[in-house]
């Protein structure tokens, strides 16, 4: 990725390369889509791709990367089939972000909802990422002798509001929990259309716009429907968050409720102020550990497959190395093409 | 003797000699052994690509657990360990029933996508608005076993404890039952005066804490001790009542949901596992390389994660 396109375009913003990196593009559609986390983005991706027809779900179990269920692999490059913005050369990048002929696409979500998914999906479930890392400044609280042990929800819930509000940068470097203002950076694109995804009928909407432009553009591909992809575990926000840990995760998120015209208070209207425990059974906390221990088990093989692709490539270089060398012939340095 | 040997661990320092039986604490029982002996290799556990769906059952497999089987040992030695005084010869049972639950609950509610095709179709989820009701799952599978017996017993989790055992051909000296309190504190306690080794019983591989009573009926407990008949037989079981008749067990919308999640993660799991060792050798690495030359020479530009990894 040449530099140049950041200063170009971006002036040289921080964030430049990470939305370079994350905005993914569908030519023969013309759609430019920034996939915000925790905001239908599995859903959205699968749309893209199947309208663009570049949809490898085949490849699927070659993808490494720790996803945690083969649907979420449609975020591997090699899945989607999709470009990223990156990869464009600097003479399309002005049409695809500038011209009337492209979509730029983003989708939004209401921030508690969202922080409360993130929270679920990173520290609840102990799903890969950044925030893993932090979850023992939110530990569980469990009840019950052992063998029997039950999950408060409710106080676990709590545990990790009163961390997130004193490590809130910390939270905010897995893009989980980065603001939405920060991670699509609206100022920087001008995004076409922006999805509330938690407005009923709105991924109806987008995929019937996804449907009209892959007809149009003769992509071949067949209708688009949304799909209920990386759903939740379909636990109430008002069963484990009171009205008071609301206002501190809100505050955290205000950029957001101003950016986006979120409303607090439609919000905090559905929450309690006080609530009794959301104790999970004996059967639900045993699931959820061994969910935990399995995604435990899914990162360790992922990960010594990569170290064992290291090591097959050093051996391999010192092999090469040999043989240059035995030859006493004058090649390209190893280094370049390993 | 070649069909019990090539299951049977020996643990030479120790002197025991152990028989796993599936489904009978045998996950717990190798980790106290090979953490007895020393030959437990932790380090190794993040390292294996094999597709267990937990770092605990990772003791299974050779490189973690580090026992030799008896098959392997010299035949003097062999007759030795079979007869001797100093050895003790270990294995494990547990009430047929539960262990049938047990196997039931791990290879068919939560192994789903590992079901083999001819067991998948023999045992349907009962479900009831969208989720699974324990009870009547269970009671299929009772009678899909009771008529299918040789299907099922591919899978040795479901085999009788008495083919595996096989008490007739060898003289256990310990022969425990594994569901009886202090058995297993009882085990560690041996390990730790034949080794001088503190060895912890950790729980591992533990099920979903499901009673059997509540899931299991006098109909559908006949169809096992049908099946497993000469289990009681060989081992002395007593033959239980249940109820006549039970109310559904259906999962809770969360339970049925986290199941769900691990079902895909179970799926996803395999995968990775299958590419991954798909992974190795000098052909995988020479075909890396020549992608990354392709790369070079037609300057491709693409911010592929490093972590994805595809041919």
């Amino acid at each position: 990725m040449s530099g140049s396109n950041h200063a170009a375009f971006f002036g040289g913003d921080r964030d430049t390369q990470r939305l370079f990196r994350a905005a993914l593009v569908a030519p023969r559609l013309k759609v430019l889509y920034m996939p915000t986390t925790k905001a239908a983005c599995t859903t959205i991706t699968m749309m893209v791709s199947q309208a663009e027809a570049s949809h490898r779900p085949d490849l699927a179990d070659r993808v490494m990367t720790n996803h945690l269920s083969p649907h979420q692999t449609i975020h591997a490059a090699s899945v989607n089939g999709l470009l990223r913005l990156a990869q464009l050369p600097e003479r399309r990048l002005h049409d695809v972000l500038t011209s009337p002929d492209w979509l730029r696409l983003t989708s939004i979500r209401g921030p508690l909802s969202r922080v409360y998914s993130a929270w679920e999906n990173r520290l609840l479930l102990r799903a890969p990422g950044f925030a893993r890392r932090l979850a023992d400044r939110a530990p569980d609280v469990v009840t019950g002798l052992d063998g029997h042990q039950q999950l408060d929800l409710t106080a676990t819930f709590a545990n990790f509001v009163r961390a997130f509000a004193d490590h809130t940068d910390d939270f905010m470097r897995d893009h989980h929990f980065m603001t939405q203002t920060r991670f699509i950076r609206p100022d920087l694109i001008d995004y076409d259309m922006v999805v509330r995804v938690d407005t009923p009928g709105a991924l109806d909407d987008l995929a019937a716009v996804l449907t009209a432009r892959s007809k149009a553009s003769g992509t071949g591909a067949r209708d688009v429907t949304p799909q209920r992809l990386n759903e939740g575990l379909g636990i109430p926000l008002a069963r484990v968050c009171t009205a008071a840990d609301a206002d501190v995760l809100m505050s955290r998120y205000g950029i957001d409720y101003d950016t986006f015209g979120f409303s607090q208070s439609d919000a905090r209207a559905a929450l309690s102020s006080q609530l009794s425990p959301y104790v999970l059974s004996a059967t639900e906390t045993r699931l959820l550990r061994q969910l935990r221990g399995s995604i435990q088990r899914s990162l360790d093989i992922a990960d010594a497959t990569r170290l064992r692709r290291r090591a097959g490539f050093r051996a391999m270089r010192t092999i090469y190395a040999v043989v240059h060398k035995v030859s006493r012939r004058h090649v390209a340095i190893p280094q370049r093409f390993m | 003797m070649p069909a019990i040997a090539g299951l049977t661990l020996v643990a030479r320092r120790a002197q025991v000699m152990y028989t796993p039986t599936t489904k009978a604490a045998c996950t717990t029982i190798k980790h106290m052994l090979a953490s007895a002996e020393g030959t437990y290799r932790a380090d190794l556990v993040d390292q294996l690509t094999v597709g267990h769906i937990s770092r605990g059952l990772t003791i299974h497999h050779p490189s973690i657990h580090g026992l030799p089987r008896l098959l392997d040992l010299p035949e003097r030695e062999q007759r030795h360990i079979l007869t001797s005084p100093d050895w003790v010869r270990l294995a494990g049972v547990r009430d047929p029933i539960s262990r049938a639950y047990s196997a039931w609950e791990h290879r068919i509610l939560l192994l789903k996508q590992r079901r083999p095709h001819a067991i998948a179709s023999l045992v349907p989820d009962a479900m009831v608005d969208g989720r699974i009701d324990l009870v009547a799952s269970f009671a299929t599978f009772a009678k899909a076993l009771a008529h299918h017996t040789d299907t099922f017993m591919v899978d040795h989790h479901f085999l009788p404890q008495s083919h595996i055992v096989r008490a007739d051909a060898i003289d256990y000296n310990m022969l425990v039952r594994v569901d009886q309190p202090g058995t297993i504190p009882a085990i560690a306690d041996m390990l730790h005066r034949r080794t001088s080794r503190v060895v912890t019983p950790m729980r591992l591989n533990e099920g979903l804490g499901v009673k059997v009573s509540r899931v299991c009926d006098q109909h559908t407990a006949n169809h096992l001790m049908s099946t497993y008949a000469m289990d009681y037989e060989a081992f002395g079981f007593e033959r239980q009542s249940y109820a006549a008749q039970l109310e559904p067990y259906v999962l809770s919308e969360l339970e049925q949901s986290l199941l769900q999640k691990y079902h895909s993660l179970v799926e996803r799991t395999s995968g990775i596992s299958r590419a991954a060792r798909a992974r190795t050798g000098v052909k995988f690495a020479v075909r890396q390389i020549g992608r990354s030359v392709r790369q070079r020479v037609h300057r491709r530009n693409e911010p592929v994660d490093p972590r994805e990894m595809h041919i």
